[in-house]
């Protein structure tokens, strides 16, 4: 083993830096005109054409130079990661560090463009840092599963994807200029990037490669290496925080870039290379290339139609590696750890009937004042109860008839639709942090959305919910499709989600920035009841009639796959078809809530959680009260999404998420003190 | 075993694990209202086998019969209402109780509704009252010691009623009284309920003490079965662990006992 | 508010021009009738503001007011305090608007889509595509939404005295620039918006509407790409620039430290336009792409060009 590492090493980074020279010299050549390379090389002569020269010396070449480092900089940093948490499927990308970064870079371009041009590197470290903070404690902190880690990275980056596109929807003009930039972008002018960025991402790789050894010896996990002398919490604080550095200076000058930080050191590692010493820097070298390569195939592309951003490029080359990844792999999830709820009660506190009693009375409390205190125009108790039975004045009746009825009933039920989805979905895959998002519901109904604009920009709004709906539903039969073979192993499910999630992401971006500035995609993408009416509510109402009952029928069931995959099969449970049932029939109720809110998050995740603190184990009760915690959560936060801002709103989603997000973490917090 | 019924039968099996076939053409015969165990060493197939013969995994090759029937063609429920199987470290839910975990027992007895019966309610109680559970059904398994925790999932095979049950290292990372406590459960649950028990043992001297008929695999073929008298000889130890041992006899209970001396061609490495 | 709670409170009757007859109006969604001649108009897009604005009957309510007030600030005719906001753009708050008691609605049929049926039961709607498919000269698009909005609300009369103000205006502008040499000058139009890396430039292709007005003000328009007609613009870097440096290069700033950025390197130094002065800035101005920008962005380019 040692002596193959050794052998396969000096091969690896010979071909890699091989590779490397050819892309970057390709690199160089591609742009808005395309140089042959006799010209590029002239170019760097003094007798040069000054335009091609300075064409040449102060866009190609800063453009490669970030390529390079920001390359290599995420090439290091996942390798680091994946030694570190001794966990494969991590990258910066999928922890959320980029994603912070890139929502503290909105915010300040939004609300306080000087702090940006004054110091973009503390805002980006800040933004990541915030970022593995909550990875941390949604994980539970030291006794993170791998998989956990990754989940909890993936609710991260959603949670902050999802502020940072309110944040831009509500900021349009300087949206349609920060989007460029969010899909990740090279281009440079001039050497101001390279020139910030080079010192640091050196530095770090400087100071990583002392930790080679250390690595090493943490590979064999943190007792052994503590046993051999290792400050292990050094190790990991030290690489934590060059991972930190190197991906906020990547994301400060050319935004969120994902993907390269999973495939690079994973390429690598397919050599045989397992030392750090040979890995951290041939992940660097093979992390470059991929960074340089797909943005040559963004000038590629470009000439063709559009130029799409990098970002879109590493993640359409890096799912597809995921995928392929997760589904060879063999011992993913053979051991893998139950449903660990954050909190039961062994006993229900009350009978779950008189609990459902008093959450009825609070849908009914939430409908009465989503009647009364929202929208444009302030209408008193009586008068709305007056036009509820058809009396007094014209336009009062038509408010609280045509608009907040329907409204407010769309939002109840659509939060129980998304609540009751979440639960079955959590048992179907064991995992306390999945919901329908996690199965590519939510990133496949946006795709389904912006494909069927971009080919026909004027779709009216039925079409387009039948769009997310197709949408949401065609990632997730994708993901159980691919995950089937593998008998629908909740790992195996969760791993497939997170890559069919990110290709429907980098259609996403690449048609969100193609359409900015003649529509508002955006406005797609953020979950909300904006101007939902009856026809919301006849979509929705007979879907949980239909699909509650289907759930409550499998829940028995359901119940039982709580625990491990043999002891379930030994009970007589056909695991993978109950699995399959609960799956699909939480994905129906959530797509099609979904094909009429748009993307809600954090609903499916923390009502049934609330639910379990109340019920304990019991499927069908759960399934009911969090149907109905579901109701309400949604429902409030819609009331709140139309007061804060009035006249305007705010989506919906992005409030869910603003009281979720603290929600879970508190919950998490509290399960792991007791 | 000679003509002895028959509880459970795997004939010609083939199976594959994780892509690498692990047993070859293999036959098995569990006799009915006896105490099998299962031994050989690591990676022999036996946990394999044991999964196999409970339906859990489908064998490449060959059938396994219960009653003549092909087990892999009978409903998941069904084979659920008559063999139980207890693999090994099961995990449950955070905060389930005891009592709510060996009522799953009942799950292949229940209807798509699951209401809760008269019979259903006796066999929880009994159990919970077999393994000694009473004081603490109320208790969140997770916070039960090892030993408790080990019989509150046989108290949930207990509860399925099966006619036979497959246990899978029921006394691994027990303590010895734990241990002793466990083996002698099921001892009483085959005499008294006339129940088949088939498990997989690391201790062959524990095999030899409680089971009527041994089955020794290496390398996922049975080298030897029989009475624990007749497998449990030098010569078995030396194929199947690749060890020298002594075999003596209990005084106490006239099985056989043996002392590990040394491992054979092994000195050299 | 409390003008629109006494409404309420009366019960407002909906279209006081209900008995005249209802007519066809063909627009982007399909066709609409509308019944009579509107008077009370709500928009939901900052285009149809400024075109009501123009046709001298301010809407009743808007959507994107509070932008609006601030991006075209100082230009007139500017809404009232009586114009009630509606909120954004993209979701406009259906009660306001259905207190107002609107006898139209008018908007962007990109953004009109979603909530289609629910404005539609509070009053006739017309959406207009800015973007209409075929790469159209978006000019052109402008004005026959234009005088189609003023027809439906008999103002051709208002529509014709405008547009004939503006081609004065052109004209005058023209005479102007004429004078101080621009007559026939190629001219490029670019939006330096450079994001945080500084490295965005956003050329206005032919068919756009900048470039019509700067055609219309005597300018040979140099920047043509059939790839980008259909949204009239294109998002590229500064690389895309030496193949137009013969042409005098216009840009709007939208942000100074991209700006800045840009005009640190060697390659922009280089660049015949900037050598030679001939590289000029027009203050920034998001582009509603209505009436009221067109004569606004007119009069800011002969200010520029020609004080």
């Amino acid at each position: 083993m040692e002596a193959n590492a050794d052998r396969g090493g000096p091969a690896m980074l010979l071909t890699g830096m091989l590779v490397l020279a050819l892309l970057a010299a390709t690199n160089v050549a591609h742009g808005e005109t395309n140089l042959s390379l006799a010209q590029v090389l002239s170019a760097l002569t003094r007798d040069a054409d000054p335009l091609l020269r300075d064409m040449v010396r102060d866009f190609r070449l800063p453009r490669a130079v970030v390529g390079l480092l920001g390359g290599a900089a995420l090439g290091v940093s996942g390798a680091l990661l994946q030694s570190v948490l001794r966990n494969p499927m991590v990258s910066p990308g999928i922890l959320g560090i980029s994603a912070g970064s890139h929502l503290f870079i909105v915010l300040a371009t939004v609300f306080a463009p000087w702090l940006l041009n004054l110091a973009p590197l503390p805002l980006t470290l800040a933004g990541g840092w915030m970022a593995v903070a909550m990875v941390w404690l949604l994980a539970g902190g030291r006794r993170a599963s791998p998989l956990r880690i990754v989940l909890a990275g993936l609710i991260v980056s959603m949670t902050l994807g999802g502020i940072t596109s309110a944040v831009l929807v509500m900021n349009e003009t300087e949206a349609r200029f920060l989007l460029a930039w969010s899909g990740g972008m090279l281009r440079q002018n001039g050497w101001a990037g390279a020139s910030f960025a080079w010192p640091w991402i050196l530095g770090c790789l400087a100071l990583v490669m002392l930790t080679a050894r250390q690595l090493d010896l943490s590979m064999l996990g943190e007792e052994t290496a503590r046993a051999l002398g290792q400050r292990t919490r050094l190790v990991v604080l030290a690489c934590l925080g060059a991972v930190l550095v190197l991906t906020g200076v990547v994301v400060a000058v050319a935004g969120p870039i994902g993907f390269v930080g999973l495939v690079a050191p994973h390429l690598v590692k397919l050599a045989g290379i397992r030392r750090h010493a040979m890995l951290l820097p041939a992940s660097a070298i093979w992390g470059a290339a991929l960074l340089l390569g797909a943005d040559t195939l963004t000038h590629v592309f470009g000439s063709l139609t559009r130029t799409p951003p990098v970002g879109a490029i590493t993640a359409a080359i890096g799912a597809p590696w995921l995928l392929w990844l997760v589904l060879r792999g063999r011992r993913h999830g053979a051991g893998f750890a139950p449903m660990t709820p954050f909190g039961v009660r062994p006993r229900p506190l009350l009978p779950w009937p008189l609990t459902a009693g008093l959450l009825g009375l609070g849908v009914l409390g939430t409908l009465l004042l989503g009647l009364t205190v929202v929208g444009g125009l302030p209408l008193s108790p009586g008068t709305v109860l007056a036009a509820l039975a058809g009396e007094g004045s014209a336009v009062a009746q038509r408010i609280v008839l045509e608009f907040r009825l329907p409204r407010i009933l769309a939002a109840l039920l659509a939060g129980a639709c998304f609540a009751v989805a979440g639960a079955l979905i959590q048992d179907a895959l064991r995992n306390p942090l999945a919901d329908a998002s996690v199965i590519g519901v939510n990133a496949g109904a946006s795709a389904g959305v912006l494909l069927l604009l971009a080919a026909w920009p004027l779709a009216a709004g039925p079409v387009v919910s039948a769009a997310a709906l197709a949408g949401g539903l065609a990632a997730a039969a994708a993901i159980f499709g691919l995950a089937w073979r593998r008998r629908l192993m909740p790992a195996i499910l969760i791993l497939t989600g997170i890559a069919v999630g990110a290709i429907c992401g980098a259609i996403v971006q690449i048609l969100v920035l193609d359409g900015r500035f003649t529509g508002s995609p955006l406005v797609w993408l953020i979950g909300g009841l904006h101007a939902r009416g009856w026809p919301a509510v006849q979509v929705l109402a007979p879907a949980l009639a239909l699909l509650l009952p289907l759930g409550l029928l499998l829940a028995r069931r359901v119940e039982v796959l709580a625990f491990d995959d043999l002891t379930a099969g030994s009970l007589g449970l056909d695991v993978g078809r109950t699995r399959l049932g609960a799956g699909l029939v939480g994905v129906a109720l959530a797509a099609i809530a979904v094909s009429q809110t748009g993307p809600i998050g954090y609903v499916g995740l923390v009502a049934p959680h609330a639910a379990r603190l109340l019920t304990g184990h019991r499927m069908r009760p759960l399934l009911l009260l969090a149907g109905l915690i579901g109701a309400i959560l949604l429902g409030l936060a819609d009331i709140a999404a139309r007061l804060v801002v009035r006249p305007a709103e705010v989506p919906a989603g992005a409030v869910v998420a603003l009281i979720g997000a603290p929600y879970l973490l508190y919950l998490i917090h509290r399960s792991d003190r007791s | 075993m000679g003509n002895a019924p028959i509880a459970l039968e795997g004939r010609a099996l083939d199976i594959a694990y994780a892509g690498r076939r692990v047993i070859e053409g293999l036959s098995v015969a569990v006799p009915a209202g006896g105490i099998t165990a299962l031994i050989g060493p690591n990676g022999s197939g036996k946990s394999t086998l044991l999964r196999v013969l409970a339906r859990l995994m489908r064998p490449e090759g060959g059938e396994v019969l219960l009653d003549g029937q092909a087990i892999h063609r009978l409903p998941t429920r069904q084979v659920a209402r008559r063999i139980g199987l207890l693999p090994q470290g099961p995990l449950a839910p955070d905060g389930l109780s005891v009592r709510d975990l060996v009522g799953y027992g009942r799950f292949p007895h229940q209807g798509l509704l699951g209401g809760v019966s008269a019979e259903d309610r006796e066999a929880i109680d009994r159990a919970i009252a077999l393994t000694g559970l009473r004081e603490l059904q109320e208790t969140a398994v997770d916070r039960l010691s090892g030993g408790q925790r080990q019989r509150a999932w046989i108290a949930m095979a207990i509860a399925q009623r099966t006619e036979t049950l497959l246990l899978d290292e029921p006394t691994t990372f027990l303590d010895l009284a734990h241990q002793m406590e466990v083996m002698n459960l099921l001892e009483r649950l085959n005499r008294e309920e006339g129940r088949s028990i088939v498990m997989v043992l690391h201790d062959i001297n524990q095999a030899a003490r409680h089971a009527g008929h041994m089955v020794a695999l290496r390398d996922g073929r049975i080298l030897m079965e029989g009475a624990p008298e007749a497998v449990v000889t030098a010569g078995m130890l030396r194929a199947v662990f690749g060890i020298e041992a002594e075999i003596m006899t209990d005084p106490a209970t006239g099985r056989p006992w043996c002392l590990p001396r040394r491992p054979i061609g092994r000195d050299e490495e | 508010m409390t003008r629109l709670t006494r409404r309420l409170l009366l019960g407002a009757l909906p279209g006081g021009a209900g008995l005249a007859a209802a007519r066809p109006v063909e627009h982007a969604l399909g066709v609409t009738e509308v019944p009579g001649t509107p008077r009370r108009v709500a928009t939901l897009d900052n285009r149809h503001t400024e075109n009501l604005l123009a046709l001298g009957l301010p809407p009743v309510g808007a959507a994107g007011l509070r932008r609006y007030r601030q991006i075209m600030a100082g230009v007139e005719p500017a809404p009232g305090p009586e114009v009630t906001d509606l909120g954004q753009a993209d979701t406009p708050n259906i009660e306001l608007l259905l207190a107002l008691a609107p006898e139209l609605i008018i908007g962007n049929a990109r953004s009109v889509q979603r909530h289609h049926a629910a404005l539609s039961s509070i009053a006739p709607v017309l959406a207009y595509d800015p973007y209409p498919p075929g790469g159209a000269n978006l000019y052109d698009a402008m004005l026959v939404h234009f005088r189609a909005i003023a027809e439906v609300l008999g103002r051709q009369a208002e529509a014709e005295a405008f547009l004939a103000a503006l081609d004065a205006g052109y004209a005058a502008g023209r005479a102007r620039l004429a004078a101080a040499g621009f007559a026939g000058r190629r001219v490029v139009l670019g939006n330096v918006n450079a994001g945080i890396t500084g490295a965005d430039v956003m050329l206005f292709n032919a068919n756009a509407l900048p470039a019509e007005i700067l055609r219309r003000l005597g300018f040979d328009y140099a920047y043509d790409e059939p790839r980008h007609a259909g949204r009239g613009f294109n998002v590229t870097t500064a690389e895309a620039l030496p193949a137009l440096q013969e042409a005098d290069f216009l840009y709007l700033p939208f942000n100074e430290t991209g700006v800045r950025n840009l005009m640190a390197t060697p390659i922009w130094r280089n660049l015949a336009f900037v050598r030679e002065g001939r590289a000029r800035a027009i203050p920034y101005r998001e582009m509603y792409g209505s009436v009221l920008t067109a004569q606004v962005f007119a009069r800011q380019v002969v200010a520029e060009l020609a004080p």
